[in-house]
């Protein structure tokens, strides 16, 4: 089986649209409209040639059950787990892989052993003193806190489901359990572990979960959030494409993993509030009566209710345990397990309806401290509702009981059924609290994207090691859509065609498909590019009734099932009926971007052959030319020539110019005429009477990316019209390609943009406009105008600006700060 | 590890730093256009035809988060002259060129600054005396705040773009012309 997955690995491995095999040597042809069959790997009985899941497609389950204690004072948990392991494929195994996340952390690790140091100066412009290497507080911060604290875990039992102990070797972040007795297709296997590690300081040490420190809060000790992620000790994904998953965890590459049902008990402090993927068992035993009232109530309201209120979460800052509580959860058919606690936490909560849905209400809730202020209170839940709106529409029903938003020190993180968000207001020296508009926007758009995580990757679960972008690009391209329905006034940046016009000029960068851990393939590649590409499929190629409907079987599709992107993209073109394959070559397997020119545009008329009509109108196209210099110069000096001196002496030639007909000419016309078959005669003749305007129009292809042509036309007579040219028009020629158009007699064009709505990242505005526009540079649009933004002033702090006093405004005249 | 602190406190005393709000979810990518505009006929330079155009797109997001943690400022970039003032300030000190032959710093006259959308552009340019063969590139902009940042310098010359990618390092790095 391993032979086959790594002849199906090396089908993959395909880094470049330049096929093995075939090879154009001869001219400069590019086919860049060839099917994309030869890239993409071999359907199979897993995952067919439509883009489904195949008949014998299968994957692992894997369920768990935790119990776990968290010691505040240390930051410590300590905890057992059972971990049931279903083997659905058709191998037999005989171990079993797991990851250890936490063990990145340890001082020996890969990831810590191999972290770099930069030697250089940070950016000083002073070059001369700059030649001692310098270290940030913040390094310092972080080798101190490794110094200070063992990280990594402590394993201190691995046992089968009768507890006898299981042998087990840890390599790093892996750890390999040898099973006693091999797993045979079809069956489950059960076995245990007991562990402990230390949370660390998530801004020290970075990472995604760990604990925030919090030492002004009235509190001896100062209080903590803990966020807690990638905790667990847990299963390793097997998949009929690559077998075990088992990289090592680097830190920045995600994560790749079963889905299955947890059950997990989670002891804390008892003045402590505790949020959880999944849904709470036991209420009764950690819930006040009001807390409960207050629930029930929030299930049928049309805004959030406080569950805990912002002023009992603020009075609980200062209380100290007396003892602690276990909060129960149940999550069903998920991919991973996280949940916070903290006794800062306000939490407001409001049902979501989805009427015919799986759950017909989520429960949409958001958990923050008083540093969350107002801006949480408005916008978190109501953000976490909006997303579960849109992504509905495109993807599915919302397939979990609940849908959370946690502040905490993590700026932005997707789990099941519970998300990490950072945003926070600032406090001000009057004691208010405000932020800006940017952290507005920014807390708005990372808890939609988080949230949106819920969807893709959690729920369709692409590999996100190995093709960030299938879910990083699909939420991009979804929070944008979700951003723009919000308000479209917001500047919602970076996810658009024309935001990554300079990235896709550069020379550093890599085709989307490069399948790689690489640490360069960040940002616009697996965000930015991707996003980009499925607006214009949507707005411009495919329409949103094709995209919608294709996007929306892919969901459904590969709903709890594992997608590799031959999936997506088969899937995108059997469903919508419109062949891609020119469209994913270009953009995700390739470098090039999109720069159409309009070169020249030639102006024609009709020949009518009738020597009456033709002769006159060369006759009057001569007439119109410029008069010659020459002459104009003669005839200001007054200057007689011989015709005028000698009027008297004419002849047939004074009368009668080149352009005159004779007979000679009208019986030539009625040859032609008469030579015509019938068919011809009347195309002609129909022509002749429609004496239509003609307009040829030159185009090439500089940036390499085909695309459709999209022209908008200004006619002299002041109409419009926007005219769709599809992308087929490249395929015999991908570099140059001519287009005829024909108006009726008497709409001439004044204008020719092509793209004029800036809807296909073409990267050289100037080139579009025929005839040429001058188009200032940035900078010298820049120097001619200085325009100020009054949007999004902090007003909420202005407004408490005192209004200075004659006095105190002189004074600040003087040159004092304001 | 405290001799080594000792020994580096002058460096450190300059650069007093502090992680900003964590990113984890940010793409920390600084984008600079650089032109050079040279005259079409191939004459020599002068300073009325050659100059260098700079232009940095950062994002509004990012940038504030830097002015609060290496100024140690509230930053509303979108509304406040003052913070943008500082902010564009910031930038100019750096994005550095130098004139790998003869070791000088190009003069970069800082022109201002802009909002666009959710991108604050800041804007420079260099009268040339002549045309510049190799230069000597420093970006480290919002690096001290965000040390996952990536700065891309798109250089636009002679109808190419090449670009060079500061990854967590300000440089500088090289570039020819020729």
């Amino acid at each position: 089986m391993r032979f086959l997955l790594a002849a199906l690995g090396a089908v993959f491995a395909v880094s470049g649209a330049a096929a093995q095999g075939i090879e154009q040597t001869k001219g400069d042809f590019e086919d860049k409209f060839r099917q994309l069959d030869e890239v993409l790997p071999s359907p199979n009985v897993y995952r067919n040639a439509a883009g489904e899941p195949g008949h014998e497609y299968w994957q692992q389950e894997a369920d768990y059950s935790i119990k776990v204690s968290l010691d505040e004072p240390t930051r410590r948990l300590t905890a057992s787990q059972t971990v049931t392991y279903k083997n659905n494929s058709p191998d037999t195994l005989r171990y079993l892989w797991l990851q250890l996340d936490q063990n990145r952390f340890r001082e020996d690790s890969i990831a810590e052993m191999t972290r770099t140091f930069s030697a250089k100066p940070q950016g000083s412009v002073n070059q001369r003193a700059a030649v001692t290497p310098q270290i940030t507080l913040n390094a310092l911060r972080r080798m101190q806190s490794q110094a200070d604290n063992t990280y990594g875990y402590d394993i201190t039992r691995v046992a089968d489901a009768r507890g006898n102990a299981l042998p087990n070797t840890i390599v790093g972040t892996l750890m390999r359990i040898d099973l006693p007795r091999p797993l045979a297709p079809g069956r489950s296997t059960s076995f245990q572990i007991d562990w402990a590690y230390h949370l660390l300081e998530t801004k020290a040490m970075g990472g995604r979960s760990g604990y925030e420190h919090f030492p002004d809060d009235a509190r001896e000790g100062g209080n903590d959030i803990f966020l807690v992620a990638q905790w667990f000790p847990r299963m390793i994904a097997y998949s009929d494409y690559e077998g075990w998953h088992n990289k090592e965890f680097l830190g920045s590459g995600e994560f790749t993993l079963e889905f299955g049902d947890y059950d997990v008990e989670i002891t804390v402090p008892n003045d402590h509030i505790v949020s959880s993927s999944g849904v709470l068992q036991n209420d009764r035993q950690v819930l006040t009566a009001t807390q409960r009232s207050r629930l029930a109530e929030s299930e049928n309201a049309d805004r959030p209710v406080f569950v805990v209120t912002p002023e009992e979460a603020e009075a609980n800052e200062s209380s100290n345990p007396t003892g602690t509580k276990t909060w129960k959860f149940e999550a069903d058919n998920v991919r991973d397990f996280a949940w916070a606690t903290s006794r800062k936490f306000a939490w407001d909560a409001q049902g979501f309806k989805q009427p015919g849905a799986e759950f017909e209400t989520v429960m949409a809730m958001s958990f923050y401290p008083k540093e969350g202020g107002e801006l949480w209170q408005k916008y978190s839940t109501t953000s976490v509702i909006h997303t579960m709106e849109v992504y509905n529409r495109f993807a599915f029903d919302y397939p979990y009981p609940t849908s959370q938003s946690v502040n905490g020190p993590v700026g932005g993180m997707e789990y099941p059924m519970i998300t990490f968000n950072g945003p926070r207001t600032t406090l001000q020296d009057d004691g208010s609290r405000t932020y800006t508009m940017a952290e507005k926007r920014f807390l708005i758009g990372v808890v939609i994207h988080e949230i949106g995580h819920i969807y893709f990757p959690m729920v369709v679960n692409s590999d996100e090691r190995q093709w960030t972008w299938m879910d990083e690009g699909h939420n991009s391209f979804l929070d944008s859509v979700a951003g723009y329905e919000w308000d479209p006034d917001i500047p919602w940046t970076r996810s658009l065609p024309r935001d990554l016009i300079p990235y896709m000029v550069s020379d550093q960068q890599v085709p989307i498909m490069t399948q790689s851990d690489s640490v360069l393939q960040l940002g616009p590649n697996a965000y930015g590019k991707p996003s980009a590409a499925l607006h214009i499929l949507r707005e411009t190629i495919l329409g949103r009734e094709k995209f919608d409907f294709a996007f929306r079987e892919y969901s459904r599709r590969w709903k709890f099932k594992r997608p590799t992107p031959s999936d997506f993209f088969r899937t995108m073109e059997e469903a919508s009926g419109v062949d891609l394959d020119w469209f994913w070559r270009g953009w995700f397997y390739t470098t090039d971007h999109v720069d159409i020119s309009l070169d020249r545009v030639f102006q024609m008329e009709m020949n009518t052959e009738d020597p009456d009509i033709d002769l006159s109108r060369l006759r009057s196209d001569v007439e119109g030319e410029p008069a010659k210099v020459g002459v104009v110069a003669n005839e200001a000096e007054g200057m007689q020539t011989w015709v005028q001196r000698f009027p008297d002496i004419r002849d047939y030639y004074d009368e009668n110019d080149v352009y005159t007909v004779t007979n000679k000419e009208r019986n030539a016309y009625k040859t032609f005429l008469d030579g015509l078959d019938d068919w011809e005669r009347l195309a002609f003749d129909r022509a002749v009477a429609e004496d239509a305007e003609y307009y040829a129009l030159e185009f090439s292809n500089i940036g390499g990316l085909v695309m459709p042509i999209i022209l908008g036309l200004e006619f002299q007579d002041g109409t419009t019209e926007k005219m769709y040219i599809p992308a087929e028009i490249w395929r015999r020629n991908p570099h140059r390609v001519s287009k005829l158009l024909v108006f009726e007699k008497g709409r001439e064009l004044s204008q020719i943009i092509v793209d004029p709505d800036w809807e296909t990242a073409d990267a050289d505005l100037e080139n579009n406009y025929y005839p040429r526009r001058i188009t200032p540079s940035r900078i010298e649009a820049f120097k001619f105008s200085r325009p100020f933004s009054y949007a999004g002033r902090d007003i909420m702090q202005d407004e408490k600006t005192e209004l200075k006093t004659d006095e105190e405004s002189s004074e600040s005249e003087d040159g004092s700060e304001d | 590890m405290l001799s080594r602190v000792a020994y580096l406190g002058l460096g450190i005393a300059s650069v007093l730093l502090f992680q900003g709000p964590s990113h984890a979810h940010e793409q920390a990518i600084g984008l600079t256009e650089l032109t050079l505009i040279t005259p079409a006929d191939d004459t020599a330079c002068t300073p009325d035809t050659c100059r260098l155009e700079v232009a940095h797109r950062l994002s509004i997001h990012d940038a504030e988060s830097t002015l609060m943690s290496v100024l140690g400022a509230r930053a509303d970039l979108t509304g406040d002259i003052a913070a943008q003032a500082r902010f564009e300030t910031y930038v100019s000190e750096r994005f550095v060129i130098t004139d790998a032959g003869s070791g000088e710093p190009l003069p970069l006259t800082l022109l201002g600054g802009e909002v666009e959308r959710g991108y604050y552009w800041v804007y420079q340019e260099a009268q040339l005396e002549t045309r510049p063969s190799d230069l000597s590139i420093t970006q480290g902009v919002l690096m001290d705040a965000i040390p996952q940042q990536t700065n891309r310098v798109n250089i636009r010359h002679d109808g190419a773009v090449n670009t060079l990618v500061f990854s967590r390092d300000p440089g500088p790095q090289s570039f020819s012309f020729d």
